[in-house]
């Protein structure tokens, strides 16, 4: 039959309460907590549920969830495991096409055709994707061998495929990082990581373990200008940078190389957020949110790195909860929303999730946020108005790592303004 | 003998620098006591958790992915690598399930991360 939205000759039509849009760790934990009290549809796109953790094979996750450092499978895995025994149904392979403010789903597979789901509420988990060559725009030819870190993660950890034997990373992103070591033990060569900003973009733990431990330089303020090969990448040329990012003449360096990795960043994938036409957040490229993770369309929900990108799958797991939580909540009695109260991101402050607040369900609510610029010995400052109801001193922030602020109820209700600024002041 | 490292206990990463002179030894350049058992460890006995993948017939993938139960030497990294590589089992196989007991005479397990269904 024609759906309703007449755009679609639908083979199958279903109802339930919460439908979770992606089956990696955010939408795992949100259909879980959701399954607690509603009806639940898990839509995947991919093969198997775990989004990216099963191919990362390292050590690293859950030791704030679990409290044990556990591998990205081992960590999934444990999800996997309880959504099998639970009642949500989970259809892998199955693209999202559309969705709409009245929160009709249209999904397609390969075993069922087009699906339009009527669902009460929505979690949206799609997660995010890595910035590639044409975003970054590195000039040069375009022979194969320039991938991603993901993609190379991918190929080297599930297809069992070496993408190179000479490699050059541009970019300190954690991945990135990790990769080098992968390359390294799978018997490559890395002749460096490249990265444009004057510190590196991973956590200091990658940096020693990953490069240090095995004597991999890391080139900070350089960035790769041209990429020569015809067929096949025969080598990067490599340059300064000066504070402006813009390379500097006669430091020009030629790597011989058949690989170039990319390791520059991640943008939250969101195309469906954007046409059911949520309000954005520019800073974060996700949709904003308040503290019960609800989007700006009631019973429309998100979270994990749809919302902004995460440094730990700990902190994702766990607003995903929050998420799950109240989509099933939303389906039952509705969610109030009371006052609405902004949270501003102040001095030395890039954003801060969540963008507003306007609950009164939650014990304590946590702020995400990341700071624009290093300082040892900054004060992180919390206030609104002019009172301050928050006040904590950082031995050190910085970019790569998300600063979080707990607050609680007693201390947001006795909030009188419908602003919250956020303050990192001080410092070296 | 001198050596220079980052400590990875929290996110400071205080640079340390080591000075060996004969039996003695001088830590500087840390800021708490964490720091120093981090450098006497790197020192005396570097261990790392290792985890790469092995082939598997029969499965939904053609690779398992594996770690140490335990830490292994630094030194060792690559040559359990290397002794892996070797190893293949088959499907199926579940998350913990044992893949090469005492490598290398370490004295550490290296064990299935996750589960893998046969095809």
């Amino acid at each position: 039959m024609w759906g309703k939205q007449n755009a679609y000759w639908v083979t199958n039509m279903m109802e339930t309460d919460v439908t979770v849009i992606g089956g990696g760790p955010a939408g795992l934990a949100a259909a879980l907590k959701a399954s607690e009290n509603a009806q639940v549809i898990l839509l995947e796109r991919g093969r198997e549920l775990g989004g990216i953790l099963p191919q990362c094979i390292h050590q690293g996750f859950g030791n704030f969830v679990f409290k044990k450092m556990l591998t990205g499978p081992e960590f999934s895995q444990y999800f996997i495991d309880k959504v099998r025994q639970s009642d949500i149904v989970v259809k892998t392979e199955t693209t999202v096409l559309e969705i709409d403010k009245n929160k009709r789903i249209i999904a397609t597979n390969s075993a069922e055709g087009i699906l339009e789901i009527q669902t009460k509420a929505i979690v949206l988990s799609m997660g995010c994707r890595e910035r590639t060559r044409s975003q970054i725009l590195v000039p040069g030819t375009r022979p194969a061998g320039v991938y991603t870190a993901g993609t190379s993660q991918r190929l080297i950890n599930i297809d069992g495929i070496m993408p190179g034997k000479k490699f050059v990373i541009l970019g300190s992103g954690d991945v990135g990082l990790i990769m080098a070591r992968r390359f390294i033990l799978e018997g490559g060569e890395v002749e460096g990581v490249y990265e444009i900003m004057p510190q590196p973009g991973g956590l200091t733990r990658n940096i020693v373990q990953c490069l240090d431990d095995y004597n991999i330089p890391l080139f900070l303020s350089h960035t790769v200008t041209d990429i020569v090969g015809r067929k096949r990448v025969e080598g990067v040329t490599v340059a300064k940078v000066d504070e402006s990012m813009k390379p500097l003449v006669g430091t020009e360096r030629f790597i011989p190389c058949d690989c170039l990795v990319l390791a520059v960043g991640l943008i939250p994938e969101n195309e469906l957020s954007k046409q059911i036409g949520l309000d954005m957040d520019g800073r974060t490229d996700g949709p904003v949110v308040d503290e019960r993770m609800e989007t700006s369309v009631s019973g429309i929900f998100a979270c994990g790195n749809v919302v902004h990108v995460h440094d730990l799958v700990d902190d994702v797991a766990v607003v995903a909860e929050i998420a799950g939580e109240h989509a099933a909540k939303y389906v039952r009695e509705n969610l109030e929303r009371r006052g609405k109260i902004r949270t501003v991101a102040g001095e030395n402050v890039g954003y801060v999730v969540p963008q507003f607040l306007r609950g009164k369900e939650l014990d304590s609510v946590t702020l995400y946020f990341r700071v624009l610029s290093e300082k040892r010995g900054a004060t992180v400052i919390i206030s609104c108005g002019e009172k301050t109801i928050f006040e904590r001193k950082e031995k050190i922030v910085k970019p790569p790592e998300m600063v979080k602020v707990i607050l609680s109820r007693e201390v947001l209700n006795a909030l009188v303004q419908n602003e919250l600024r956020v303050d990192v002041r001080g410092g070296k | 003998m001198s050596e220079s490292m980052t400590c990875i206990c929290c996110p400071l990463g205080c640079r340390i620098h080591i000075e060996k002179k004969g039996e003695k030894t001088q830590i500087t350049g840390h800021r708490c006591k964490k720091g120093e058992e981090y450098a006497l460890q790197e020192i005396r006995d570097p261990r790392r958790i290792l985890t790469t993948t092995v082939p598997i017939d029969n499965g939904m993938l053609c690779l398992l992915p594996v770690k140490s139960n335990k830490e292994i030497p630094k030194n060792l990294v690559k040559a359990c690598v290397i002794e892996l590589s070797k190893i293949s089992v088959n499907a199926p196989i579940k998350c913990g399930d044992l893949v090469c007991k005492n490598i290398l005479g370490t004295e550490v397990d290296i064990i299935a991360s996750r589960d893998m269904e046969e095809r």
